[in-house]
């Protein structure tokens, strides 16, 4: 997916500049073009297109169950079974964005190049997420499906409130695969890790949650498992505390990419 | 500083540094933040958590406590605990997952009671006790409740901690007479009085002992970790009327002896002096006894103690009260019969509503009740099961009493007074009927039917029903009148600047009989022209809250307003006019279902009435005192028409799905309002019916599941791949 072609290409505009002094002109300001680049290179990757026939297929099957006469018109059951399936989904789509990187030799030519370690990472992190957007944007058709069968007006908040959860615990899921594609030159290994360390922190909690019985305080740790904040966006609550979970946790990721990449300085 | 020392430091400065340096350096400064990110994250996280700020999102407020619930809670005059008692520990472990499971269960519960606490402004303070997991916590409960709520409780603790002293001075009395028995049983020679006093002997030697076994069952009673005062109690009454008893005979005895000539001398001496003593034992434990007798029963500690029974319930302990709600009454089900059973339909969550209401009774100066008043026939909501008589508003009588109203019924007649004492000497029990005097101040629910003429004659009472509506009224009293058609005018209600027209019948144009007939059999229904299912209710805030949900009315007549001075009045419930709609004059027609037209005029005298029109009407007075609503409807307040099940959607939802949800609500919206109970208002589970996905024809919802959710959507995707793909490569 991710070449040294994007990436080059990316930063080239700025060479002129001169690369010493393109690192201080602003705060992220090469991460847009590298995001747009990133977008681009899922679009020619034919594992982006299996991932997301794959999902799409998935919901459609999970909307099936939800769609029949007589059922309420909300798309929280979706929801849920959305959140597993980006589990999957989103390791695969973003196992090679850096990881391709280190294999093809092409991730030394960065380090001379005139960006800073953020603006990839993020760059990178915001091709992904847009990328992940695009996969949502055809389950909008379930919402016009609702629509047009429901007995009365749909209620579009927790439909809202879904999405946002849906692109909140995406987010995350990215920040993690990216962090997982920065520590190793294979794309599948970064893509299982990134798996593992994402039902560390989704689907196991939400195993033991339902089938233990523990003591208060294994629940309030089972309680910051990310099935636990997501399961109130998808019935239509926003929380705060749930918003800035997902997003400082998708910081805290995308930090640690950042060192992770800084690391190959010093290493 | 000297050139020397300078080329030292400087070389110093450029040293090589190593791998190890180097992996000490920036590894520990990448530890070092990673750990401080960390520290951050976790502490941001838990400060944006602290204010519990979150909006929902649903426009019915299903995830939240609805508004009257707020005004309510953050009003509170002083402060309440409310306590569920639930466990996650399932029975079945196959249940875990469905959402009757007790994890699901306890869930819902844990986040309704968070909701309150958080929305009360520190007014409410909840806890979450797992029953099974967490029994030393369910003991502290039964001590707190016992001791804030128990004024019977002190009466049982006094008595737990006197009662010691007088065992002892039954056991010293005893003794001291065993001693006398024992000096004076030698010196007898007659058989018969020697036995007497052996016997004597025996059962005093008994009373010691008796006092022992009472000391160690009140001990026992009072060492379990919730003491059981009670018990304990029972047990010393008990021991102590068996003494009693013994001590009765001895007495009986004693006395015998005593007034017996052939008594001897030695003997006699000693019943005379033993009468006083075994009196003064009778008295003490008489005066222990009578102390027990008067303490009351320890009913809070009893209704709690269901818990185990009821598989969960909430407390809602109040400033001088508290009231224990069960599980039944949280997660209810439907009535067997009513489109499903408990086995097949998901109980509906009614959390909120029992917890605001347990609250209002608490804090509430005096308890609501209204009364149902009808002009003959046997009770609108009391069913009597034993004369298999099923009331017609009995689920409108159990809704209002889950909400805490008190309902009391009145036969205006007074007929019904008499059958009911026929029915009564044949042993069935009968809620007796209030008094006039008795209906004075409370709300009333009158139930205005059509009068035959031939039971006029016989009872002229059973026609003033509508005068003493309006004497009520008069008085300053609030009513509902539910209407049937063709009953006599109420010139009263002109006064509240309401006007009925029973007269006429609201219909609606024919609807042609053709096609396929449809899945819902209500719209079978509405091919008859006095057949109306509604959604839309008007604006009154009486009704607002309706709006959307669907609702049965036949037959309807029309209701107006008129002007009326210090009155503020409103319609509401106007007819659909989608379908041409007005007021038919031609009842008998109707009644015989044929087709009938609109007629304006005939003879130049007006016909039919024009629409559009409504079906109901409020009345308030301006210094905000007597309230009323006029509905021009009767039937559809019977459990026929408000407890119509859907059956499809109750099928494949699982859970008890009302087809008219409305009209149990506005039934009681209607009770709510006329009681000055606008709080309560919408605050029943049913009226949160979400949009559903509608009745779609077989064929086309394959066509449209298959065909754009496993065909279509991937496929274009598939499509794109491979156009893209394409044209790289060329």
């Amino acid at each position: 997916m991710s070449t040294m072609t994007q990436t080059q290409s990316a930063v080239e505009p700025s060479k002129s500049t001169g690369g010493a002094t393109v690192r201080k002109t602003g705060l992220l300001a090469k991460a847009p073009i590298i995001a747009r680049r990133e977008l681009f290179s899922y679009f020619v990757s034919p594992m982006a297109y299996v991932a997301m026939t794959l999902f799409l297929l998935a919901c459609g099957f999970a909307f099936w169950q939800d769609f029949k006469p007589g059922q309420p018109a909300l798309m929280r059951h979706l929801f849920d079974w959305m959140l597993w399936f980006l589990c999957f989904v989103v390791p695969m789509l973003c196992m090679g964005s850096i990881s391709q990187e280190w294999a093809s030799g092409t991730m030394e030519m960065m380090m001379t190049a005139p960006v800073t370690d953020s603006d990839v990472v993020v760059g990178k992190f915001m091709g992904a997420i847009s990328f992940v957007c695009v996969l949502l944007a055809p389950t909008l058709v379930y919402v016009i499906m609702m629509a047009s069968f429901s007995t009365s007006h749909v209620d579009l908040g927790p439909i809202f409130s879904g999405y946002l959860g849906m692109i909140l615990a995406g987010s995350l899921f990215v920040a993690v695969s990216l962090f997982c594609s920065s520590l190793t030159r294979s794309q599948m290994v970064a893509a299982v890790s990134a798996f593992a360390i994402l039902a560390v922190i989704t689907i196991i909690p939400w195993l033991v949650g339902a089938w233990a019985t523990l003591p208060d305080f294994w629940r309030v740790v089972i309680n910051q498992g990310v099935y636990a904040r997501y399961a109130d966006f998808s019935k239509g609550v926003i929380d705060l505390g749930h918003v800035t979970f997902f997003v400082l946790m998708t910081a805290a990721f995308l930090f640690f990419t950042v060192k992770v990449l800084e690391s190959r300085r010093w290493k | 500083m000297t050139d020397s020392k300078k080329a030292e430091k400087q070389s110093a400065s450029f040293a090589v540094e190593t791998q190890q340096d180097r992996w000490l350096k920036y590894g520990a400064n990448v530890i070092l933040s990673v750990v401080v990110v960390i520290a951050l994250v976790w502490a941001m996280v838990y400060l944006a958590q602290r204010p519990g700020w979150r909006t929902d999102t649903t426009t019915g407020g299903a995830n939240s406590l609805k508004p009257q619930t707020v005004a309510l809670i953050q009003n509170l005059p002083e402060e309440v605990r409310i306590v569920g008692l639930f466990t996650r520990t399932e029975e079945n472990t196959e249940r875990k997952v469905q959402d009757t499971s007790a994890e699901v269960q306890f869930q819902q519960v844990a986040d309704l009671l968070q909701e309150y606490q958080k929305k009360s402004r520190g007014k409410i303070k909840v806890d979450l006790i797992d029953t099974v997991r967490e029994p030393s916590k369910v003991d502290q409960l039964f001590n707190d409740v016992a001791r804030k709520y128990g004024n019977d409780f002190q009466k049982y603790e006094e008595v737990m901690k006197s009662y010691g002293g007088t065992l002892d001075t039954i056991t010293k009395l005893a003794n001291e007479e065993v001693a006398a028995v024992l000096g004076v049983r030698s010196k007898i020679n007659n058989e018969k009085l020697a036995l007497m006093a052996q016997e004597i002997y025996v059962t005093l030697q008994f009373f010691p002992q008796i006092m022992d076994t009472t000391r160690r069952q009140v001990k026992e009673q009072l060492d379990l970790k919730v003491p059981d005062y009670k018990g304990a109690a029972d047990h010393i009454r008990g021991n102590l009327e068996d003494l009693n008893v013994n001590l009765e005979e001895i007495q009986k005895r004693v006395k015998g002896a005593s007034e017996d000539p052939a008594t001897p001398k030695e003997l006699k001496e000693y019943v005379v002096a033993a009468q006083p003593r075994l009196q003064k034992m009778k008295e003490t434990s008489d005066e222990l006894l009578k102390k027990i007798g008067g303490l009351g029963e320890i009913k809070h500690l009893d209704e709690l103690r269901q818990y185990k029974q009821n598989r969960g319930s909430i407390a809602v302990l109040g400033p001088k009260d508290l009231k224990v709600i069960p599980r039944n009454a949280i997660f209810k089900t439907a009535p067997t019969g009513r489109g499903g059973t408990e086995e097949t339909l998901k109980p509906r969550f009614a959390g909120e509503q029992q917890i605001t209401t347990a609250l209002v009774a608490l804090t509430a100066k005096d308890k609501k009740r209204i009364a149902v008043v009808r002009s003959g026939g046997p009770p609108a909501t009391t069913s009597i099961p034993m004369a298999g008589y099923d009331a017609p508003m009995a689920d409108f009588g159990d809704r209002l009493r889950d909400y805490g109203i008190e309902i009391v019924e009145k036969d205006i007649s007074g007929q019904w007074m008499m059958q009911a004492m026929q029915m009564q000497q044949q042993g069935m029990p009968l809620p007796p009927e209030p008094s006039d005097e008795e209906l004075k101040g409370i709300p009333w629910v009158v139930l205005l039917t059509q009068m035959n003429p031939r039971m006029m004659m016989q009872n002229p009472q059973a026609g003033q029903l509508g005068a003493k509506v309006g004497e009520h009224l008069k008085n300053g009293g609030s009513a509902m009148i539910l209407v049937d058609p063709q009953v006599q005018p109420l010139d009263f209600l002109k006064d509240w600047g309401i006007q009925i027209k029973p007269e006429y019948v609201v219909v609606h144009e024919k609807v042609a009989d053709k096609g396929a007939r449809s899945d819902d059999i209500t719209n079978d229904w509405q091919r008859q022209q006095a057949v109306f299912v509604i959604n839309e209710y008007g604006d009154h805030p009486l009704v607002k809250p309706l709006n959307s949900l669907d609702g049965l009315f036949v037959p309807v007549i029309p209701v107006d307003t008129v002007p009326a001075k210090g009155f503020k009045t409103a319609k509401i419930l106007p007819m659909p006019t989608s379908l041409k709609s007005w007021g038919e004059s031609d009842i008998q027609s109707l009644a015989q279902q044929k087709e009938v037209t609109f007629t304006a005029k005939k003879d130049d005298k007006d016909v039919d009435l024009p629409g559009p029109l409504w079906a109901g009407a409020v009345s308030e007075k301006e210094d905000g005192g007597g309230r009323l609503v006029v509905l021009g409807s009767r039937q559809f307040a019977t459990d026929e028409f408000a407890s119509v099940q859907d059956r499809a959607a109750s099928a494949v939802q699982r859970s008890q799905v009302l087809r008219f949800p409305a009209n149990a609500e506005l039934l009681n919206n209607c009770v709510f309002w006329i009681s000055h109970a606008d709080n309560l208002i919408s605050l029943s589970p049913s009226a949160l019916e979400v949009p559903r996905v509608s009745q779609i024809n077989d064929r086309f919802l394959t066509l449209l599941k298959g065909g754009v959710l496993i065909v279509l959507l991937p496929l274009g995707v598939v499509a794109a791949g491979t156009l893209v793909y394409l044209r790289r490569r060329d």
